[in-house]
């Protein structure tokens, strides 16, 4: 009974708050500008508001908003497609979106007559059990990036591989987990991943339990411009990725004061996301401030700072003259 | 994101308004000013919802007469009722009329009938769960219902058997330097009470209609995953070929448990970046079905007493760990 008491009396002391704002829906697709095939999995956003949800795989959306702003901005996006903005105030109920594809042909490289085709995998994983350090990265921003530094410039990505972090404590675990893969060159103002160099959206299903996860990328023909870039999971906040990470929280480490003295311990289930990857082996001698980026949900990228880095690498291709 | 600060928000509210004067309001029966147990309230505008104690009986916030919001209240056998906010100004009794019982269950010769076990599914495989607030999706939901299809009419439900998250081997985590003492009774951090319904099919939309038991079904279970409720005594007959069993979660302190979700920590002033955060929800927390249907047999009952899809898990999952046991 107290905490029902607890909870209504919390309800009605911000309802003032609440009577302001009106709530918001914001209904549409996403389409391709020539043709009516739909987007999935599309990006939309509220630049002033830093609310955003991911189109389904029909390329629908639905974007509800409890803070409304005056003069905010709708951004629709989608990888390999141009970005759309809309004002919020002329965006129509069930609004069809059409996105222009993004022809950025990254010019095809001319390999020398004498040159030689090297192959080489960057940051090869280690398959020990991290001990000691307890980070896995299993959403919270929508991707996780890690830099890579390739011995040429004009390298082609050939295949990236990510270690899962498989470990459990009970026995409900799912580990399916659809993700996508994205590749960035380095944004030199910032040093955080910059333009996107993928031309195809390339998303990975995995329904067995297998501890590194290799995805060959030749078909896509990925070709990285300078020596440094940055690969990049996607998570997909949807039902399938659900993973329940249960624990026993003590009473102590509440963070609302109200539950202070007015509930016992209890249990806590937080929802994560798959594929949780990972951290490599962490080498104390290393700089790692400017490795790893975190896309967060407002669509900044933040510095991980020292954290070590989530277990990915990337196998590439590039040439060397023969002299 | 920002309607998870809203959440929390309310949570944290909570504490700095224990000093704010409250009157408590009572749910009771038109025709014999008889309590009413555990009804559900929702406000429409604020999208809040909770449940009254054993006693049909709620304390209220004096600043709740000031909000502009609309209180629904609903509960098993009667007819809901809506009133604004500002009505509740004192201490107040609300009364409910009841409906009219379903018709008993007519005989029907036992002779030939079998039983089915409909949407059976195998514990060991179910990892999909609902009732968690998530960072994609808070759990607003006042029931959910499965929906099952006869060959027949005229069938009679004999048995219900949930599914919910229970973990098991919790003793083994306590090696982690956890205070013993205060996870002694681990039982009761898993304990559940809710309520089971049975609906007919709306025949105009398809959807959960009238309710089919005389009586409320209420479970309350300590530790286990599996649960099953024997229903032959309540002698429910199917009038239609198709029918819904729902889940009914009661807000109460009995059932709180947290959920992590993610959100901004500049909105709660802490220096940047998504942190997560804990929020009320409610047990039990109910089990997805592994096995797929060529059709989507999951609803759920908005806190506007809505029956909508419930989608969460679509495509890939399409059916409660909700399996029914009849006879026809």
């Amino acid at each position: 009974m107290r905490t029902i008491l607890f909870l209504f009396l919390g309800v009605f002391s911000a309802v003032p708050r609440l009577l302001y704002a009106q709530s918001l829906t914001f209904q549409g697709s996403v389409v391709e500008k020539n043709g009516r095939t739909p987007i999935p999995y599309a990006s939309v956003r509220l630049i002033k508001e830093k609310v955003s949800t991911s189109a389904d795989d029909k390329g629908t959306f639905r974007l509800i908003t409890l803070n409304p702003i005056a003069d905010d901005t709708l951004i629709i996006s989608a990888v390999s497609y141009r970005p759309v903005k809309i004002p919020a105030s002329r965006f129509t109920h069930k609004q069809i979106i059409r996105l222009e594809d993004d022809m950025q042909f990254l010019n095809e490289v001319k390999i020398a007559a004498r040159a030689k085709r090297k192959t080489k995998t960057l940051n090869p994983l280690s398959f020990e059990e991290i001990k000691g350090i307890q980070i896995v990265y299993s959403g919270g921003g929508t991707q996780i990036a890690r830099k890579f530094t390739a011995p040429t410039e004009f390298s082609r990505l050939k295949q990236v591989s990510l270690k899962r972090y498989l470990k459990t404590i009970h026995p409900f675990e799912n580990q399916n987990c659809r993700f996508r893969i994205r590749v960035y060159d380095v944004d030199e103002t910032t040093g955080a991943p910059g333009n996107d160099l993928g031309r195809q959206v390339i998303e990975v299903e995995e329904t067995v339990l297998k501890q590194v996860v290799s995805i060959d990328l030749t078909k896509y023909n990925i070709v990285i411009p300078k020596k440094a870039f940055f690969i990049a999971i996607e998570w997909l906040y949807i039902g399938f990725n659900e993973y329940i990470h249960i624990y026993l929280e003590p009473r102590s480490n509440s963070v609302f004061e109200s539950d202070r003295g007015s509930t016992a311990a209890m249990l806590r289930y937080d929802i994560e996301y798959e594929p949780r990857i990972d951290i490599e082996e962490f080498d104390s001698r290393k700089d790692y401030r400017l490795t790893v980026y975190q896309k967060h949900h407002d669509g900044t990228w933040g510095n991980h700072g020292m954290d070590p880095p989530p277990a990915i690498s990337a196998v590439i291709t590039y040439t060397v003259l023969k002299k | 994101m920002k309607r998870y600060f809203l959440l929390i928000l309310t949570l944290l509210y909570s504490y700095c308004s224990l000093a704010q004067e409250a009157f408590i309001v009572s749910v009771v029966d038109k025709t014999n000013n008889q309590p009413i147990p555990h009804v559900s309230l929702v406000l429409l505008k604020s999208n809040l919802a909770a449940t009254t104690d054993e006693n049909g009986k709620f304390e209220l916030n004096n600043a709740l007469s000031a909000a502009e919001d609309t209180l629904l209240i609903s509960v098993f056998g009667y007819h809901n009722a809506k009133f604004a906010t500002s009505y509740f100004s004192n201490s107040k009794s609300v009364e409910l009329k009841p409906v009219s019982a379903p018709t008993e269950g007519f005989k029907i010769s036992r002779q030939g009938r079998k039983r089915h076990l409909l949407n059976e599914f195998q514990p060991g495989l179910i990892t999909y769960f609902l009732g968690l607030q998530k960072s994609s999706e808070l759990f607003n939901y006042l029931q959910v219902a499965q929906k099952f299809e006869l060959p027949v009419k005229n069938a009679s439900l004999k048995q219900v058997t949930i599914f919910r998250l229970i973990w098991e081997d919790i003793e083994t985590y306590f090696e982690d330097g956890l205070d013993k003492e205060e996870f002694s009774d681990t039982g009761s951090l898993q304990k559940t009470k809710f309520r089971v319904r049975i609906y007919d099919v709306d025949s105009i939309t398809g959807l959960p209609g009238r309710d089919l038991t005389r009586e409320v079904i209420n479970v309350n279970n300590r530790l286990s995953k599996v649960i099953k409720m024997n229903l032959a005594s309540s002698k429910v007959t199917i009038p239609h070929k198709t029918f819904f069993v729902a889940v009914e979660w009661l807000r109460i302190p009995y059932n709180l448990s947290r959920t992590g979700v993610y959100l901004d920590q500049k909105l709660l002033g802490m220096p940047g970046g998504y942190g997560r955060f804990p929020t009320a929800c409610y047990k039990p927390i109910l089990g997805m079905s592994h096995k797929k249907s060529s059709t989507l047999n999951t609803y759920s009952l908005t806190y506007q007493n809505q029956w909508v899809p419930y989608t969460h898990f679509a495509p890939e999952l399409t059916d409660f760990a909700i399996s029914a046991e009849v006879e026809y």
